[in-house]
């Protein structure tokens, strides 16, 4: 009989782990105790020793795929034996190995089929399956099978979700605990597809992708938490009574749920209330998402931009009589930008928090903070790394324009890998803002000023710009902020030896 | 002389062989080739048992195991230079320890499978069961040593602890109340290089963990740790002098850990993997062969035997460890000499929850 290695907890508390590398192919002959490969989990680099020995009837996994414990790694046996199927469910969150663990005991009685007992045991979870789970009548048990935040799918489903672009977070399972099926996610994806094409001809909804760099102050995540009314922990209560009654400023807001309404007190003096534009609405619904979702760091610093703002001059009036647009610094700076995502993969990315992996973009759209009338909008040049500084300065200058006008196609607002907000023309030398979701950073200058620099022991007035990156603290460092912005600085400084001096 | 000297001290290291396996003549123990053999059987048979235990917990057969691999020679050549009557205060690291001294292979594999009844050990047995908290063990072999001081008897009492450990405040009181009562008393320093992460070079500012010893008022020694004969020189000294009144001894063992810390670590985060090539080049095998080869004890063939022999005895230990079933409530039952109270409470309140479990479908 083949002896079937499901993928055992490595460290202290490890639920999954990456295939670093196989040492072996399907149908190997191994010893018992020889290595078949490396896996990584989050603690370690581990080589894997065969448990047994036999031919390899199949590799589950591909080399960089992540299993998670319980899963099959291998099946050994003889050369003619059939490989079972992957198992399903389990391994899914750690409800299932806590469950497991509580009923393995009586699986290993009902299973004494003579092989090695962990063998048994981990059989015993799959032959638990879902009778079992609905008979566990403690709460404690029950509590941990229906987390609020984990999703409950298996890889196969993840995949699906993946292709079809869906989050699971927003999924609602209808298998047992709570567990997504790939039918809730084809439903959920085709219902998407129709909400998509109402939107599309909503101008506000159209703008929901889209961040505002501006309105940080009145939606710090701290200020909703400490604000949620002592109804809504109740009415969270009865739904799942044996939920801890923390203080309401402990309590979390579901991930996928909309947040409920907060109240707010009666004010003493006249007030005048004014209803939001469904463009504000749509800043205010994607600035909470993103200030919620992502631990915002910003990191500023100074860059001497004297001689790029002498390339600016020296070009301006050329460019303007014969493109019309009047060239700032924006598109230089932009241009470095881009060079410099393209050594700092991490910026230019997404990370999937269900998957718990960095999503890298080979393709660099730039988003620009528009301020208009109604709000702020951002608008995006596609492949900018393809395009010479005046095709962006142009284009900037075209899409802001006709962002003012409310005449920009939802097209042009969306794909942004990488936002940069301009606030250098109103003033400022320093602000937080908030990153465009699900993007990992933003850029943001400053005004430029004539300021003291000391140059080799003299002070002499610079065009000093400030320069500040704000990004995701859960997938960049302060370090390597710090070296992202030193690299656009050292670009803006020398722009003959950049190539910024080349425009077209 | 307003200016006076109060104390000046040296602290020595021994080796008795060379990295290349020769014995210093005036140092050189002279061992039985009864006991060499044993030695060198008894390290072999550990290197495989740990081996083998590090393939168990990736196979998901076995729960976390701290590696022995490289501190064998400390631990098994100290087990044999004390008596069995001797009282032994062991870390979570010494499962060579207890193999020398003679604790079943099966039980020690239950131990690390989850079986608590793997740590049972006959009534007569002096060795205590592992210490997980560092440096604890330590306090517990002066109070065993006091013991025996008062009741006038024979016996030592030995803990084992790491370079880590010789930073926690139990070892500073350990030393210090074993050195104001001269106690029989040794305390053995596996200086691994390592604790967890930390190198020794950052564990203290001291040329030498073994110089500590001066300042309690009591021997300090360090010897090399992958030097049998070293190790098992340094162990029988500190032994007799504890035996004849002459009080405590603390010796630092030069080893180095080539494994993890535990299954649970990833060495490679933290040091460099030439950094075990060296180390490798000092390790025992090659050079307790060299010298008992040249006692005509060790060929090749014999080694090869000895390796056969070794890797049979763990297969069969593990086969039987795997077999094994234990009622869980007898975990209460190995706390205390009698239970107490609040180990009855528990014991009482897995006992219900384990009748509701039953009582559910849930378990058998």
């Amino acid at each position: 009989m083949a002896y079937i290695f499901h993928f055992p907890d490595l460290g202290e508390g490890v639920h999954e782990g990456k295939i670093v590398k196989w040492l072996v192919r399907e149908g190997d002959v191994v010893k018992t105790d020889q290595v078949l490969g490396e896996v990584e989990t989050d603690k370690a680099v581990v080589e894997i020793p065969s448990p047994s020995a036999g031919t390899i009837l199949k590799l589950y996994f591909p080399e960089g795929g992540v299993i998670r414990v319980g899963q099959i790694l291998t099946a050994i046996g003889a050369p003619e034996e059939q490989a079972p199927a992957q198992v399903e469910e389990h391994g899914a969150a750690p409800a299932e190995k806590a469950k497991v663990e509580v009923l393995s005991q009586a699986q290993e009685h009902k299973l004494g089929d003579g092989d090695s007992k962990i063998h048994v045991t981990v059989h015993g979870e799959r032959e638990l399956g879902q009778s079992a789970t609905s008979q566990i009548p403690y709460p404690q048990l029950q509590k941990q099978a229906i987390p609020s935040s984990a999703v409950l799918a298996t890889p196969a489903v993840r995949q699906t979700a993946r292709e079809l672009g869906v989050e699971l977070s927003m999924v609602k399972g209808s298998g047992p605990g709570g567990r997504i099926t790939p039918d809730d996610v084809k439903v959920f994806s085709q219902n998407k597809g129709q909400a998509l094409a109402v939107q599309s001809q909503s101008q506000a909804q159209m703008l929901t992708p889209q961040a505002t760099p501006q309105s940080v102050q009145q939606v710090s995540p701290q200020q909703i938490s400490i604000q949620q009314p002592s109804q809504q922990v109740q009415a969270q209560s009865a739904q799942i009574p044996w939920q801890p009654q923390f203080p309401s400023q402990f309590q979390q807001q579901p991930q996928s749920a909309q947040p409920q309404p907060r109240t707010l007190p009666s004010f003493d003096g006249p007030t005048t209330r004014v209803a939001l534009t469904q463009l504000r609405k749509a800043v205010a619904r994607k600035m909470v998402e993103s200030a919620q979702a992502i631990p915002h760091v910003t990191h500023v610093d100074e860059a001497d931009v004297t001689e790029l703002w002498a390339v600016r001059e020296q070009l301006k009036k050329l460019v303007e009589e014969r493109t019309g647009v009047k060239l700032t610094l924006l598109p230089f700076l932009a241009k470095a930008v881009v060079e410099v995502l393209k050594k700092f993969p991490n910026f230019n990315a997404s990370y999937d928090e269900a998957a718990q992996e960095l999503v890298l973009k080979n393709y660099f759209n730039l988003g620009f903070a528009v301020d208009t009338p109604e709000g702020l909008m951002v608008v995006v040049v596609k492949d900018a790394d393809k395009k010479p500084i005046l095709q962006i300065a142009s284009e900037i200058n075209d899409l802001a324009g006709r962002a003012r006008e409310r005449k920009v196609k939802l097209d042009e607002l969306k794909n942004s890998t990488f936002s940069i907000t301009n606030i250098g023309s109103y003033g400022g030398v320093a602000a937080t803002p908030i990153i465009n979701h699900p993007e990992t950073a933003i850029l943001a200058l400053y005004r430029m000023r004539q300021k003291p620099v000391v140059r080799e022991g003299i002070i002499v007035a610079r065009n000093v710009m400030p320069i500040s990156v704000t990004f995701d603290h859960r997938v960049i460092d302060g370090g390597d902020a710090a070296r992202f912005v030193n690299e656009i600085i050292k670009m803006a400084e020398s722009p003959q030896a950049s190539g910024l001096a080349k425009v077209e | 002389m307003p200016v006076t000297k109060i104390f000046s001290g040296e602290t020595y290291r021994i080796q008795v062989l060379d990295e290349s396996g020769n014995a210093d003549p005036q140092l050189e123990p002279r061992l039985s080739n009864e006991l060499l053999e044993r030695m060198y059987r008894t390290m072999s048979l550990c290197r495989v048992f740990d081996r083998k235990a590090i393939a168990l917990q990736r196979q998901g057969r076995m729960y976390t195991y701290a590696p022995v691999e490289g501190q064998e020679a400390v631990q098994v050549p100290a087990a044999m230079a004390i008596g069995p009557a001797d009282y032994s205060f062991p870390s979570y690291r010494e499962a060579a320890f207890y193999i020398a001294r003679g604790a079943p292979l099966n039980k020690l594999f239950e131990y690390f499978m989850g079986w608590e009844a793997g740590q049972e050990a006959p009534k007569e047995s002096r060795d205590a069961g592992v210490s997980i908290p560092v440096g604890s063990q330590t306090a517990h072999a002066p109070g065993a040593a006091y013991a025996v001081k008062l009741r006038k008897g024979k016996e030592l009492a030995i803990t084992f602890f790491g370079d880590g450990a010789s930073s926690q405040g139990d070892f500073h009181e350990a030393l210090n109340f074993a050195a104001i009562y001269s106690l029989p008393a040794i305390f053995l320093c596996s200086n691994n290089q390592y604790a967890i992460s930390t190198p020794r070079k950052i564990q203290t500012a001291s040329a030498s963990i073994a110089q500590k010893a001066l300042a309690y008022g009591m021997d300090g020694i360090q010897v090399d740790g992958m030097d049998p004969l070293a190790v098992h020189l340094a162990v029988s000294e500190a032994a007799k002098k504890a035996r004849e009144g002459k009080g405590p001894t603390l010796i630092e063992a030069i080893c180095y850990r080539f494994g993890p810390h535990t299954t649970a670590d990833d060495p490679n985060k933290y040091r460099e993997p030439a950094e075990a090539q060296e180390w490798r080049k000092l390790d025992w095998p090659a050079r307790f062969q060299k010298y008992l080869s040249a006692k005509g004890i060790w060929t090749p063939e014999y080694g090869q035997k000895i390796s056969e022999d070794a890797t049979k005895e763990i297969e069969a230990a593990v086969a039987s460890a795997e077999q094994f079933r234990d009622d869980p409530l007898t975990m209460f039952d190995y706390v205390y000499n009698k239970p107490t109270g609040h180990t009855l409470e528990q014991r009482k309140e897995l006992e219900d929850e384990i009748a509701k479990r039953k009582a559910a479908g849930l378990m058998r």
